[in-house]
């Protein structure tokens, strides 16, 4: 007689887990071995991760990259944290900067994390917290709902999905479809005595929702506009926070009509430069204009007939309100298209090519020229049309940079005035190329991880002044980013910053105003890893206390970077352990960090909301070491609700390997998976909700204790006891509430700082 | 349209044969395959080995009931994919699905290997709402599973979900 056991497993991973709430696959984890590797399937994490969160496509990692990936994603961003860092004129680091001791006059040059959801008691709470506040609320609010579980409150969660720099800005799209700002969107004059942001000076000192009539599916910040992409399609364009414009033309609006395919011509991807803003049509279509053209501006309902202002209170609807019309037809240009890769030229090595440089770009363009005639032989021709078409789209300060599904990457002057020409960036171009970013006049091509390599690539560079011999350039010697699976790029005006899929995150380029968050004014001549506040925390504890090997796979796992004028941003997914830093460690700390101002007022060391705000002791005993397990005991997997077990991750490369995984599709992908025990050992997402002990005796739950937590954390008396917002998901635990408070009042001064600063706050962009 | 009420047979693990409409065997993408492959040949029986008539006699019933929809597009985008995943079992589907554990297995692997995927969407759904709510021991219970994990594996797990029992 068949039972659950029999049930095929692409049945199971297809159709019974995606019909479960997450506490439910929690439950079948630990039912048996078969389901304990199934709930841990990186394809359907991957699935949920995309589904549950509207996680950016351009920012994927393409197809299947290292099997850890999206689990380790999705649990995070069921409480991510945002950093900031960099320039802190034009409040541009919304308050951030008051969280850190690494402060200057105008910057700030490590991470620091970014505060959230100011409430009218004047408290304010980090991101992280604001979630978590939510998750308890809707938690104890569902309790009639009888399927509620976990899952839908999760699929209702806020967490921060997106977040772009622009000039002098952040934009943040959350998972509900929510759009934050903070900064100044244009930020070319100081706009400090204004209060209404409908205008663009407008600054904005903390993190604020624009009460948009729609959810944004995908948001791109350019130097001083923003377009929103909603859930319908529609194209948003604000050039001030206070007013949106949303595009009518036919061409972003409706299928062009020719019948060819079923489904209709529709935006898939957005892109915004310094003048211009372009969206990319499924079909591959470009589509530009110049949102401060004169030709524009006369196309947009006038002022006084805009509807609104929708604001969500009406205190607020004043200063931050929202107006919103339309944009009329007639200001679109659609690029003309990509011509075909040029043919190999006849390798006539002249006399000219005696120089170095000149025989470096031939040597290289004969082992492209190679790589393509792989290419074009190992495909029909029915594909190799098929890839001819534009897949995505970059834009800088006055060029467009388009990759074709082949890995062909051309680049375009874009100006008002100027005929668009397309320039065929051999250097740049390999089939291997999935992904593009560029911004000012830097622009970045890459190569991410795949599924059948693990090579990787970047090709980096800085434009010259004249776009007139383009192709002839060369990237940048970028050594330390090549075959190191980077996944992400991100560009400021003279900074750069890499992702790879390991969550780190390195910066380069130009740090005198903090922005490469490497701790010092510093020229970064090569990429350097940014070290995280938990990092840095770790370390020091480690080094003290001789647990440096214990914390393998315990640093911060960035997800998204992002890079503006003068400042930088990343996301991290949630911290995934309790760091039980013992009382005495934590005030030494303030006085190593924060020597000259270590006075009680200004404790405000980051990250906040590791201070126990109660200075209370630990209510809850420390629990005995548990039988050390950790580098691939038994056990395996257990990924996700791995939560608090530091960096335990070595058993997941170890299950993977056990036959039993093997029935499933991803047989291959696992074994290989296992031959990388150790580094998967890194980039696992400890999941377990709780684990962190103390957290959960605080939350009235008595007995739940992680013994290898404790001894993996070494002697810290567990943390906590405080109050309830454990309900399971996250960090640090018991003390969010009195953080939150604490936070609070830095926030205060932090507005206050950003209003007196703001007369000399302006220059940089 | 002339050929109204075209059928085919069916031939099931047991040897029984079914004469059942075009349109309620074309819910299996399997059997629809099959039909186009085979083209006109009338009266050729379609073996379905790994189904028995009593499975089939209970398939052909959710087959015959849904018969006038519209087929799931092969290319199915995701968006319609996941909607029908996570939306709830209709009155109909939930009323017919109330069988003994062994049918509801039975009707799954079915439904799987006949490839009818909205049905196994409502079997799954209904094996998930089985499983909701319940202890790792009760399902274990329920599904008549063999805990396989050694006492130090399950005492690990069991302090790694704690924070799911509230």
């Amino acid at each position: 007689m068949p039972s659950l056991t029999d049930i095929p497993n692409e049945v199971v991973l297809d159709h019974l887990l995606p019909a479960l709430p997450l506490r439910d696959l929690v439950t079948l984890s630990s039912v048996n071995r078969q389901y304990n590797s199934l709930t841990s399937d990186p394809t359907f994490w991957r699935t949920k991760t995309l589904q549950d969160f509207t996680f950016p496509s351009t920012s994927h990692p393409s197809a299947i990259s290292t099997s850890n990936w999206w689990k380790r994603v999705y649990l995070g961003l069921l409480r991510p944290k945002a950093y900031v860092w960099g320039s802190s004129d034009n409040n541009r680091l919304g308050g951030a900067e008051a969280h850190t001791t690494k402060r200057f006059n105008r910057f700030v040059d490590l991470p620091s994390e970014i505060s959230w959801n100011p409430s009218p008691d004047g408290t304010s709470k980090t991101w992280s917290e604001g979630l978590q506040d939510s998750l308890t609320s809707a938690i104890s609010g569902k309790t009639a709902d009888q399927d509620g579980g976990l899952d839908k409150v999760v699929c209702g969660a806020n967490g921060i999905v997106d977040l772009q720099a622009g000039g002098w800005s952040f934009t943040a799209r959350q998972s509900d479809g929510s759009v934050w700002v903070w900064g100044q969107l244009d930020g070319t004059r100081p706009g400090f005595r204004l209060h209404s942001w409908e205008d663009k000076h407008c600054p904005c000192p903390y993190p604020t929702r624009i009460p948009l009539p729609c959810k944004a599916e995908s948001i791109s910040a350019g130097r001083r506009h923003l377009l929103v992409l909603d859930s319908d399609n529609l194209v948003w364009e604000l050039r001030a926070w206070g007013r949106a414009y949303h595009h009518t033309s036919a061409e972003l609006t409706a299928p062009v009509g020719h019948g060819t395919t079923r489904s209709p011509p529709h935006i898939v991807q957005l892109s915004t430069g310094w003048q211009h803003s372009a969206a990319l049509t499924a079909k591959g279509e470009i589509h530009i204009w110049f949102p401060f053209s004169e030709a524009y501006e006369s196309c947009l309902t006038p002022v006084g007939e805009l509807s609104g202002p929708l604001s969500d209170s009406e205190e607020k609807k004043e200063q931050r309100g929202l107006k919103y019309g339309e944009v009329g037809e007639g200001i679109l240009m659609t690029l003309p298209p990509l011509p075909s890769r040029p043919a190999a030229e006849p390798s006539n090595a002249s006399t000219s090519e005696i120089e170095t440089k000149s025989r470096n770009r031939f040597a290289r363009k004969k082992e492209l020229d190679v790589e393509w005639n792989e290419y074009t032989a190992s495909r029909t021709p029915k594909l190799l049309e098929e890839e001819q078409r534009v897949v995505k789209v970059a834009s800088g300060e006055d060029f467009i940079l388009a990759l074709k599904k082949n890995g062909e990457v051309w680049l375009t002057r874009i100006k008002e005035g100027v005929i668009p020409r397309w320039q065929y960036m051999i250097f740049f171009s390999t089939p291997k190329i999935t992904h593009l970013t560029a911004q000012f006049r830097s622009f970045t091509t890459y190569a991410t991880p795949t599924a059948l390599s693990t090579d990787s690539a970047v090709y980096h560079t800085r434009l010259p002044d004249s776009l007139e011999n383009v192709p002839d350039i060369l990237p940048d010697q970028l050594d330390l980013l090549q075959n190191k699976g980077i996944i992400q790029i991100a560009i400021g005006d003279y900074h750069y910053a890499a992702l790879n899929d390991k969550g780190e995150m390195f910066t380069w380029g130009q740090g005198d105003s903090g922005q490469l968050g490497q701790g010092r004014d510093r020229v970064g001549h090569e990429p350097l890893q940014v070290t995280f506040p938990q990092d840095q925390l770790d370390s020091e504890i480690g080094h003290t206390e001789g647990q440096n090997e214990n914390r393998q796979g315990e640093e911060s796992f960035v997800f998204s970077i992002t890079a503006g004028g003068w400042h930088t941003g990343a996301l991290v997914l949630g911290d995934s352990k309790n760091r039980k830093i013992p009382l005495e460690k934590q005030t030494k700390e303030v006085d190593v960090e924060n020597p000259q101002e270590g006075n009680g007022e200004q404790q405000s060391n980051w990250p906040r909301s590791l201070w126990n705000p109660f200075g209370n002791n630990p209510t809850v005993p420390v629990p005995p070491a548990g039988p050390s397990n950790r580098g691939g005991g038994p056990v395996r997997a257990m990924p996700f609700y791995r939560v608090g077990f530091a960096g335990r991750s070595a058993h997941i490369g170890a299950g993977r390997g056990d036959p039993l995984d093997d029935t499933h599709e991803q047989a291959s992908q696992q074994a290989q998976g296992a031959g990388r025990g150790g580094r998967g050992g890194q980039s696992i997402f400890r999941v377990g909700f709780a684990g962190r002990g103390g957290n959960l005796a605080g939350a009235g739950r008595g007995a739940a204790f992680d013994g290898a937590e404790g001894q993996n954390n070494g002697q810290g008396p567990p943390r906590g006891g405080a109050p309830i917002f454990r309900v399971g998901f996250a960090g640090r635990g018991g003390n969010l509430a009195g953080c939150g408070r604490e936070g609070g009042g830095a926030s205060d001064d932090a507005e206050a700082e950003g209003t007196d600063r703001a007369p000399d706050g302006t220059q940089h962009d | 349209m002339a050929e109204k009420k075209q059928t085919v047979i069916l031939q099931t693990s047991d040897d029984e044969q079914f004469t059942v409409e075009k349109v309620v065997a074309e819910r299996s993408a399997m059997i629809k395959s099959m039909m186009e492959d085979l083209g006109d040949q009338e009266g050729q029986a379609i073996p379905l080995p790994n189904v028995s008539s009593s499975v089939l006699t209970k398939i052909l019933e959710y087959c015959d009931h849904h018969k006038t929809e519209p087929l799931p597009a092969p290319d199915a985008n995701d968006a319609d994919d996941s909607r029908r995943k996570t939306s709830e079992i209709g009155e109909w589907d939930s009323r017919w699905i109330q069988v003994d554990q062994e049918m509801l297995f039975e009707i799954i692997l079915a439904a799987n290997y006949l490839d009818i995927k909205p049905l196994l969407d409502v079997g799954c759904k209904t094996v998930a709402n089985m499983i909701k709510g319940k202890t790792p021991e009760e399902i274990r219970k329920l599904f008549n599973i063999t805990n396989d994990f050694t006492p130090e594996e399950e005492e690990q797990i069991r302090k790694e979900n704690e924070w799911a029992e509230e």
